[in-house]
């Protein structure tokens, strides 16, 4: 109804046009918040346990490899920035480019899948796992329950590609794409947030 | 300029810049700097306003960086100004909560 306004109102740009619409569903939107709240609760959880107990947090801080740290959130941001990118030639219902773009960024989601069980696997076969002390209960919860949201968001992002290459996406077919997108750039979002709170913030 | 040129213009700008961040808040926080007169495992023997400074600068670029992503990478920019700032919300007050729960 609000569009239908601004389109009899002759003064109005094509960018305000876009104003009133939220992208992707409204439901993906519930979900993000749902999602979001969670990794919020065990930010603030990981930050008060790391006040009471400074010294296990900090040394736990200094086990764990930045340049792994480093290198996925890096991973992370370029596949954002590739999904960013096809999302508007999506809208063009260039399909060909979604195409390349979704793969460039499904492999550098594999890229920090690897970099994270790497790290995983240094710190087990240093004799670091759940049970060693506070640090490692939380940073194992929270960068593995992180881990599955890749998961699935690169099933998401393959699902995407496949449609893609049917030639589906177009100027009036990409809502899908759009929440799937906003999924995806949930997970980087709380990425950051993981980085600097366990690897940045000592 | 076409709306889809400012779109990509605007999203390889917050890609550079994210990049940018990530780097330069890596180094602040492992910098030898900070860290030249304190033993590696000790907080209270660095500089307390170097390290004030450094919080502060960390603490604003990963708002930054969250802006970026919800602003360009989730479109939130174009959307009602009441879900813009709900958005918003999140990567600005979630650091500040962090930041104030660390380091008070």
């Amino acid at each position: 109804m609000q569009q239908l306004a601004l389109i009899d109102e002759p003064s109005q740009q094509p960018s305000e046009l876009s104003q009133s619409k939220l992208p992707g569903d409204i439901a993906m939107w519930l979900v993000i918040m749902m999602e979001l709240t969670v990794f919020a609760l065990f930010f603030i959880g990981f930050a008060v346990m790391k006040r009471l107990e400074p010294d296990m947090f900090l040394q736990g801080q200094h086990t764990i490899h930045i340049t792994i740290g480093l290198g996925c959130t890096l991973s992370l941001l370029l596949s954002s920035y590739l999904v960013a990118l096809a999302l508007n030639e999506a809208k063009r219902g260039n399909n060909v480019k979604v195409a390349k773009l979704l793969r460039g960024s499904l492999c550098l989601a594999f890229v920090y899948l690897i970099a994270k069980s790497y790290e995983y696997t240094l710190l087990i076969n240093a004799g670091f796992d759940l049970s060693t002390n506070d640090f490692f209960t939380l940073y194992f919860l929270i960068t593995a329950f992180h881990f599955m949201h890749v998961i699935l968001g690169c099933g998401i992002l393959f699902y995407l590609h496949q449609q893609s290459r049917k030639q589906f996406y177009g100027p009036n077919e990409h809502q899908g794409f759009e929440a799937a997108a906003a999924y995806w750039h949930m997970v980087d979002l709380v990425w950051i947030l993981v980085f600097f709170l366990i690897y940045i913030a000592h | 300029m076409p709306l889809f040129h400012k779109n990509i213009k605007s999203i390889h700008l917050a890609a550079i810049i994210l990049i940018g961040l990530t780097c330069l808040t890596t180094a602040i926080s492992y910098s030898p700097v900070i860290f030249k007169f304190a033993s590696p495992l000790s907080l209270t023997d660095i500089n307390p306003s170097l390290r004030l400074f450094s919080i502060i600068i960390i603490v604003l670029m990963t708002m930054i960086k969250g802006i970026k992503i919800v602003d360009v990478f989730m479109e939130m920019r174009d959307t009602p100004k009441q879900w813009r700032r709900f958005a918003l919300s999140y990567p600005i007050i979630i650091p500040l909560v962090l930041a104030l729960i660390l380091y008070l």
